[in-house]
């Protein structure tokens, strides 16, 4: 089967659909609000054309190569691409400030690359028992999922845990606006209509991190902004060996694997998508990691952790998709279109009567890091220069891509007014140094955390009984517990260090 | 992301600084939120066990506001970050004004026109005076940008 | 679009018009139409209404151009619809949410039956009453008459303004049953909490592989006709229930367009839902094809717009 799958794949239209997907995605990823979802929406009448196995591979290249395109704006220029580069630029862009641009990419790709063919190998061992392992993920299971989410980025996300708390808070309160995910009213919408779709994701995000960067930048005037620091660091680090990028990736062998597991496994769940895993595995990796004090300030791990985790959601994603016809997300969503239009139904019954087809597609998808790689290599040798460009002509065209970005969400304007409120919001919290990110997974999870909490009482009539007689709830709050504990002590740890030097 | 307080500016000066004054906001913001909860949250009796639609927000507020006090108690002696240059603010406000006029403008003047114009006003502000940079720049960025999002992305553009 | 572009094409319409004798009572269409898609592009609606509006461009002689509006579960899309030119040169692809179910639940910002005219009903998925396979139940009635004994049980639907709870709730009331309504993000998380036992009962569309497969099991159908892959399970009025919820996607119009052009546009479109390229893709969306005229279509959400209102009044008191 897999010999007959490797066969399907040596076609010249397979190895073009390859190149231009990747390509297509790293590019549509860079650009601050522009997404898989759309570029593959797009991209679904071309493949009326191709046979099914070029069709498909063409669409799953641009979804994996946009997930790694958001972290190259995130890196160079802290505006991530996508929501889920967010956790790169933390450190990424650190990095890139210190002039190792070229380094950050690097592990940023070869990350990448890790966690695809990691949650690749997981779809094709074991897509079957883990798409049960899915379904036994209930509201009151993900309720305590989001819940152990939020501990880690709050106890672990770096910076003050105060400060974290309060802009989760400040996050999940931004949720509610919109309507109520039970009764479907709304809330907070001041009888505005275009205020019943809620704070939209994407236009926030583009709004916290590149329109705020914009404000910060005409905040600075005329004085050389932090861009224009280490510019020729950066043009002498770009041509560095690349053996540098293969060292430090041996050595944090052991993050990459938890980060790949985790962007894996929150994959396989519906509705929590790949910003999240990144941000807990960057929490994760940084409680782990013997110099954590080095996180946030420019440390390869921080890059390395939330890459491979987002990455390898990818591969997650696809599980219940192919084994039981559910997507998870909306870019899931518009794949299981994509397959069905090429008479590739999901479902119990595809890998049945679609064997090879599924098993070749499974094949192209670890083979797609070739491509990966070498384009994105080859981006970089372009890319790095960006950083070069003065800021008073970069940050004019950040500011247009900005309001065309909001705009293509949704086609409105009211997302573009978000998108500056939350702009405004963004400059004025980092100007008092408060950290963004919490605020960020805040929106992510609040609703669904609202929604998993009132289903599960829901379903059990509204007793609590049915958090306490689950196993996998329990587990969970032990873990998140463990996670309290553990942070307390490194804290306690810590102070009497200091006060012992 | 670790909070930076500021230590350049001299101490006393920014006891009250901008932590202090967004921690307030919140606080206020909350306490807003809580008050008009009743009128902006309806709640139809269906008949279903469990908390209603104002449950979870009623919950964070409260979170939020108690946080916020926590903050604002526990960092009440530190040095806050320092308001900035009022200059500074004034740039910033009038950048976000310039996009707030260009919202409002665009459905009347076009995409074009209203989002070239604000790359060519946030230029000027940001210190650039040649005019191929601060106008044709802008300018010729704006059009990409709209020719893609015709012809490529088939997005129904003002 | 830009209006230089109109412009340019309305002196283009002008001249044809000036040169060609002929043309003088048949200038419509003149430009390309604008079919309007509630949703984001990408998903089932979307892409049959693309290949609906592919198939129906050269018997029209004009482009018909998809755009999506997506936001509000169709709501948007219908509002900026109903405030468009009636000039014919905007359509809209609905689906019945935003025509006759979220309307009788809450204030839209238009009116379903007065802004629009209903130009052809082209497919619609069918929803199921669907329980794990290894449930006790076997039959709706069976399950009804369990839940009569102080036994309550949940089903899910697709989202809080489902058209699938409306015909539930009503259920419910009619027969005494204890059903709880648990609301998911779309049909897919409906669907995957039934699969895992999180949920007694789901009442969602797209069933048939996990049905063949033996991993759940069809009770009943919401609609008003049986489902063809299944013509042995009852709908909820064969079963003997007075209660329906009819899946629609229909072509809409605003109201006030020029009666020929309404014709124009509902040949053309008739025509290209009937044909077998149409079918063909459909087949493979796994969805069915519905092929309603406009004042069956209209009959059909007038009915259920008013029996959902007279259920939301009763329900807010």
């Amino acid at each position: 089967m897999l010999l007959d799958a490797f066969h399907a794949l040596l076609d010249v239209w397979v190895l073009i659909a390859a190149l231009c997907g990747v390509a297509i995605g790293i590019v549509i990823g860079a650009i601050p609000g522009l997404g898989p979802t759309l570029a593959i929406a797009l991209l679904i009448p071309v493949t009326f054309t191709l046979s099914p196995i070029p069709a498909i591979i063409l669409l799953l290249g641009v979804y994996q190569g946009a997930i790694f395109g958001g972290s190259i704006s995130a890196i160079l220029l802290n505006v991530p691409g996508t929501p889920s580069s967010a956790a790169t630029a933390l450190d990424g862009h650190a990095m890139a400030r210190q002039g190792r641009a070229g380094e950050a990419l690097r592990i940023a790709l070869y990350a990448s690359v890790f966690g695809n063919v990691f949650s690749c190998l997981v779809l094709i061992l074991l897509a079957q028992p883990l798409a049960s392992l899915a379904l036994d993920f209930g509201p009151a299971q993900m309720t305590a999922l989001m819940t152990f989410a939020l501990a880690i980025i709050v106890l672990f996300g770096g910076g003050s845990m105060l400060d974290a708390a309060l802009m989760t808070l400040v996050g999940v309160a931004a949720g509610i606006v919109g309507l109520d995910p039970i009764e479907g009213l709304p809330r907070f919408t001041f009888g505005s209509f275009a205020a019943e779709d809620g704070l939209a994701l994407i236009p926030v995000l583009i709004g916290l991190f590149a329109m705020s960067e914009v404000l910060l930048q005409a905040f600075a005037g005329r004085q050389q902004g932090p861009a224009e620091r280490g510019i020729d660091a950066v043009s002498s680090q770009t041509s560095s060996p690349r053996a540098v990028g293969w060292l430090s990736l041996w050595k944090m062998r052991v993050t990459l694997l938890i980060s790949s597991a985790i962007g894996t496994f929150v994959g396989i769940l519906p509705g929590i998508g790949s910003t999240v895993p990144a941000f807990v595995s960057y929490g994760l990796a940084r409680s782990r990691s013997r110099h954590g004090a080095r996180f946030g300030h420019g440390e390869p791990e921080g890059v390395a952790a939330p890459e491979a985790a987002n990455n390898a959601v990818t591969g997650g994603a696809l599980v219940p998709m192919l084994a039981l016809g559910i997507p998870g997300d909306a870019v899931t969503a518009v794949i299981l279109g994509a397959f069905m239009l090429q008479g590739l139904t999901p479902g119990p019954f595809l890998f049945q009567q679609h064997g090879v087809e599924v098993y070749a597609i499974f094949e192209a998808l670890i083979l797609l890091s070739i491509p990966c790689i070498l384009l994105g290599l080859a981006m970089f040798r372009g890319a790095v220069h960006v950083i070069r460009i003065q800021p008073r002509h970069l940050f004019p065209i950040i500011a247009m891509l900005a309001i065309f970005g909001a705009f293509s969400v949704n086609n409105s304007l009211f997302d573009v007014a978000v998108m500056l409120g939350a702009g405004v919001v963004g400059c004025v919290l980092r100007r008092a140094g408060f950290p963004l990110p919490p605020l960020l997974i805040g929106l992510i999870l609040g609703p669904p955390l609202e929604q998993s909490l009132r289903q599960a009482l829901l379903t059990s009539s509204g007793s609590t009984a049915i958090f306490v007689h689950s196993p996998i709830v329990m587990g969970l709050a032990a873990v998140t517990l463990l996670c309290v504990l553990g942070a307390a002590y490194q804290r306690y740890r810590a102070a009497r260090r200091e006060r012992a030097a | 992301m670790s909070v930076e307080h500021s230590t350049s500016t001299p101490p006393g000066a920014s006891r009250h600084g901008l932590q202090t004054l967004v921690c307030s906001v919140i606080l206020g913001l909350a306490a807003c939120g809580l008050l008009t909860l009743q009128a902006q949250v309806t709640v139809f009796d269906f008949g279903d066990p469990g908390p209603d639609a104002r449950f979870f927000p009623r919950m964070v507020l409260w979170l939020l506001i108690l946080v916020a006090g926590l903050r604002l108690w526990r960092y009440r002696r530190t040095p806050d970050s320092a308001l900035g240059a009022a200059a500074g603010w004034a740039r910033a406000l009038a950048a976000a004004l310039l996009v707030t006029a260009a919202i409002a403008a665009m459905n009347t003047l076009g995409f074009v026109i209203s989002v070239a114009a604000v790359g060519i006003v946030l230029a000027w502000l940001l210190g650039e005076r040649r005019l191929r940079f601060s106008v044709l720049l802008p300018l010729l960025v704006a059009l990409a940008i709209a020719w893609v999002a015709r012809h490529g992305l088939h997005l129904p553009l003002p | 679009m830009s209006s230089l572009r109109h412009h340019l094409l309305w002196i283009l319409a002008a001249l044809l018009l000036a040169v060609s004798t002929s043309a003088w009572s048949d200038d419509y269409p003149a430009r390309p139409i604008t079919l309007v898609v509630p949703y984001g592009a990408g998903g089932t609606t979307d892409i049959s209404a693309r290949q609906l509006a592919k198939l129906a461009e050269p018997l029209l002689g004009q482009p018909v151009v998809v755009e999506n509006r997506p936001g509000g579960g169709g709501v948007n899309a219908m509002r900026a619809v109903s405030r468009a030119d009636a000039d014919g040169y905007t359509l809209i692809a609905t689906t019945s949410s935003p025509t006759f179910v979220t309307p009788a639940l809450r204030r839209v910002g238009y009116d379903p039956l007065q802004d629009f005219l209903p130009l052809l009903n082209y497919s619609g998925p069918y929803h199921g009453v669907l329980v794990s396979a290894d449930s006790p139940y076997h039959s709706l009635d069976a399950l009804l008459a369990a839940t009569q004994d102080g036994k309550r049980l949940s089903y899910a639907t697709a989202g809080a303004l489902s058209g699938a709870r409306l015909a539930f709730t009503q259920l419910a009331r009619e027969t005494g049953a204890q059903l709880q309504h648990v609301p998911f993000n779309g049909a897919s998380g409906a669907t995957a909490a039934l699969l895992g036992q999180h949920v007694d009962i789901a009442l969602v569309p797209a069933y048939r592989d996990l049905v063949k497969d033996g991993q759940l099991r069809l009770l009943a159908v919401l609609d008003d006709q049986p489902d063809p892959d299944f013509p042995e399970v009852p709908t909820l009025e064969q079963a003997g229930y007075d209660i329906q919820f009819p899946s629609i996607v229909a072509l809409m119009l605003p109201r006030g367009v020029a009666a020929e052009r309404v014709e124009t546009l509902r040949q053309a479109f008739t025509e290209a839902a009937a044909s077998p390229a149409f079918a063909k893709v459909m087949t493979k969306l796994n969805q069915p094809v519905r092929v309603l005229p406009g004042p069956a279509l209209a009959a059909v959400i007038e009915k259920n717009l008013h029996a959902y209102q007279r259920l939301a009044e009763a329900l807010k008191r």
